[in-house]
């Protein structure tokens, strides 16, 4: 599994680190001008929020699943390490961008890390719920279709917040200490990742190379 | 003697092609030239052998193991080289070396460093810089640094010049030095097959045409020039396939031994004359 994860990293890591680090320059001017540490990690998350998508091209165009399942590898195997790739890298990603975005913080803006914090950790849950909602197209379709798709379930969560949302009534929320939800919302999107993976493992072991 | 791949009776259908009741075994220990036309359905035997498609109908047994349920031991067992199918071009050396020690329980990263010097395949640069010389080597020496006993090469050595073709094919003949060690090689150059093969299958338009050892196809299959005259006589049965032209004619037949062409210019059939023939009209058993 790990060699899997490997295998992406080593397929994206010069296009990553470029864009990571030309993005970091260009995050780190945005957040002064528009006085906003919470951008940085927001900012730096989206850009690896395709890696996996980009994972998937780089397979196709190499035709890595055939060559795949010539190795003592399970097709599960291939799928999970697919998503631990996505997730670990908005982490990792995140991870980075929070600290910066602190350190930011403490240095020019003074609005506390737990603004900073807050930020990275729930635009991490909706970029992973985005991963998990696109995952299993991408099987099922490859790439190719499956980016017209995506862009539609990208205005999914989109769409609640904007659209939905607003209608329902929400007041009984404000009772709700603001951990609880947090969390009811990060288990939710780990219900849904797992049922996402369980799919894609699903799609993947029906599918010939 | 065990056999390294025995298929019997393998079905698979797509639309507008078939694989129709394929059958044939690889000894251990030997080398099986796999021949046919471009679409003849070597490609998906290949890998129904290797567990990538389901078949229709029919068994294999790969080492002993069912693909279907085996397909991680055979693949512990068994190293493959896919037409255009591998790592990433942006990864190197060292970096595929890193990755397959952690996929691969038999992996052996001085093995695999030894194959990288012996190609001159640098760790400075990624594949996509490699010629496609070095590109397939690298693809072979993936296959062979986890000690396999069975190799599957589906057009390796494709679109090589002949002194890569040459290093390849030594590195197969001393492979095949083990015994227990068994090839089965996809390929148009029939010359290399000549060189290197024990066994020729022949694969035409998804239907095993013959699966025999190369000398029996050799002293078997011949290609005969006679006059119209003459060519009226022959026993048609024997006749695999034909060329006419204004004065004269060429058979490929099955049966060169035979007295009946006493007197005739009668020729050994190469792979390629054979090919040729039957793609011309020649018919499948």
């Amino acid at each position: 599994m790990m060699g899997l994860i490997l295998k992406d990293y080593y397929a994206l890591k010069n296009y990553l680190l470029k864009q990571l680090l030309v993005g970091l320059a260009v995050c780190l001017v945005v957040s002064v001008i528009i006085e906003s540490a919470g951008f940085l990690p927001i900012m730096l998350m989206l850009m690896t929020v395709n890696a996996s998508i980009s994972a998937f091209a780089i397979d196709e165009s190499a035709k890595w699943d055939g060559y795949a399942l010539t190795l003592p590898l399970t097709r599960a195997q291939i799928v999970l390490a697919r998503y631990l790739f996505a997730a670990g890298s908005l982490l990792l990603t995140g991870a980075v961008g929070a600290v910066l975005g602190v350190l930011l913080d403490n240095i020019v803006f003074h609005a506390g890390a737990l603004e900073v914090l807050g930020a990275t950790v729930g635009i991490f849950l909706v970029y992973l719920l985005m991963s998990v909602l696109s995952l299993p197209v991408y099987y099922k379709m490859g790439v190719e279709k499956a980016r017209l798709i995506t862009i539609l379930l990208y205005l999914v969560p989109f769409a609640i917040f904007v659209g939905i949302l607003p209608s329902i009534d929400l007041a009984f929320l404000e009772s709700l200490p603001l951990g609880w939800i947090a969390a009811g919302f990060a288990a939710a999107v780990l219900l849904l990742a797992v049922l996402s993976c369980l799919l894609s493992v699903r799609i993947y072991r029906g599918r010939e190379f | 003697m065990n056999q390294a791949i025995e298929i019997k009776g393998l079905c698979k259908s797509y639309p507008g092609f078939a694989l129709q009741d394929v059958s044939f075994s690889l000894p251990e220990g030997s080398i099986m030239g796999f021949i046919g036309e471009n679409g003849a359905g070597k490609t998906t035997t290949i890998k129904s052998i290797l567990g990538l498609i389901r078949p229709d109908a029919g068994e294999i047994s790969v080492l002993g193991l069912n693909p279907a349920s085996g397909r991680r031991q055979i693949g512990e067992e068994a190293g493959a080289v896919l037409d255009g199918s591998f790592f990433s071009e942006t990864l190197r050396t060292g970096e595929i070396s890193a990755v397959m020690s952690r996929l691969h329980p038999n992996w052996d990263r001085g093995l695999f460093s030894e194959y990288c010097r012996r190609f001159s395949l640098p760790d400075s640069k990624p594949a996509k810089n490699f010629s496609r010389g070095m590109k397939a080597k690298l693809a072979l020496a993936t296959a062979l640094a986890h000690r396999p006993r069975l190799l599957i090469l589906d057009e390796a050595t494709s679109g090589l010049d002949p002194v890569v073709r040459s290093e390849m094919l030594d590195l197969f003949l001393e492979f095949i030095e083990d015994e227990t060690h068994s090839i089965l090689l996809s390929s148009h150059i029939t010359s290399d097959l000549e060189k290197i093969a024990d066994y020729i299958t022949f694969l035409h338009e998804g239907k095993i045409v013959f699966s025999l050892p190369k000398d029996e196809m050799a002293a078997r299959y011949g290609v005969l020039k006679c006059g119209k005259t003459d060519a009226a006589r022959l026993d048609p049965r024997h006749i695999a396939g034909k060329r006419e032209s204004r004065f004269d004619c060429e058979f490929l037949v099955d049966n060169r031994e035979d007295p009946a062409y006493r007197g005739m210019l009668l020729e050994p059939a190469s792979i390629d004359d054979i090919m040729t023939f039957f793609a011309k009209g020649g018919s499948a058993q």
